[in-house]
């Protein structure tokens, strides 16, 4: 069992801004090449689908700072991709709105 | 304001088809035992799941460890759903941390969030003052929606708003948070109001 905190060095802060729900998508291919760690490759498997920050964390039992940490690396790596929704406020609420009451 | 889409290294298209799934996040708070946990169950069309955030502070308030000098390390459990709304759109539901000294946590919690639902037990109306207080001094968009326990006290309407101060502006409903029905008149209330809010003319 590795402590949480080392798999990504002691560091608790994410270097690209994320959000508890902002989505991580993997991108295309799971890379085969070695030192990829099995907590990255675990979240690639993960985001095949897009899953959110509190979600990478739930499912693959790592704390919130660290989950960010391994996403943020991941990103920097080019292996995923983000969206928040950082659209037209007021269209997106209206989108939400709508949504809700479909619900 | 929720934070920039990071489109880093952009994939080839393969895989990558339709438009971008886009995050709706809703938080849910009140006082502890009021229900939020139940609501986010009842929104969500997961089994609700548990984040740990590991707080590494200094200590925090008065409580157990502060006898213990330098970092402490306090570990915060949030509960949270998910539902997929539509093909664009998937909902995030957050319960905040049951205790207010877990301050710290909202903020991260409650930015880009659509707004908060404050759940209230009329029996404990005094629970719900810190959650409400949190989110109109943040200026973020909440409803209050009353857990209609049985036994509880039939407050009315104008009894309610004078009990917890709320501004004639800030949507009241009742509700059982186990029932589908009430979870969805909240939400509808929550993006109207919140949509209302972003068209009226700021206050001064």
């Amino acid at each position: 069992m590795t402590r949480p905190f080392a798999l990504v060095g002691g560091r608790t802060r994410a270097s690209v801004p994320l959000s508890l729900e902002t989505l991580v998508t993997t991108a295309g291919e799971v890379p085969a090449r070695a030192g990829t760690s099995p907590e990255t490759l675990a979240l690639l498997r993960l985001c095949s689908a897009p899953r959110s920050v509190a979600e990478v964390s739930a499912l693959l039992h790592l704390p919130l700072a660290v989950a960010r940490v391994l996403v943020s690396d991941a990103v920097h790596a080019g292996l995923v991709r983000t969206t928040d929704a950082d659209v037209d406020p007021d269209l997106f609420l209206e989108e939400v709105l709508d949504a809700f009451r479909n619900f | 304001m929720p934070s920039a889409t990071s489109d880093t290294a952009r994939p080839p298209a393969a895989g990558d088809a339709g438009p971008a799934l886009l995050p709706v996040k809703v938080v849910v708070a009140g006082g502890f035992g009021v229900g939020k946990t139940t609501l986010v169950g009842t929104v969500s069309e997961i089994a609700p799941l548990r984040t740990e955030a590991a707080m590494t502070a200094l200590s925090v308030g008065v409580d157990d460890t502060s006898q213990v000098s330098g970092k402490t390390t306090t570990t915060v459990a949030l509960d949270f759903g998910r539902a997929r709304l539509n093909d664009r759109l998937v909902l995030y539901i957050f319960g905040t941390p049951g205790q207010d000294r877990f301050w710290f946590m909202w903020d991260d919690l409650v930015e880009g969030a659509v707004g908060a639902i404050v759940l209230v037990d009329t029996r404990r109306l005094a629970d719900s003052f810190g959650p409400l207080e949190y989110f109109e001094k943040k200026g973020s968009p909440f409803v209050v929606a009353v857990n209609e326990f049985a036994g509880a006290h039939d407050y009315s309407d104008e009894e309610l708003r004078e009990a917890l101060g709320l501004g004639a502006d800030v949507p009241l409903l009742r509700g059982d948070v186990r029932d589908r029905a009430s979870a969805k008149a909240m939400l509808v209330e929550l993006a109207q109001h919140a949509l209302r809010r972003r068209r009226a003319v700021p206050a001064p």
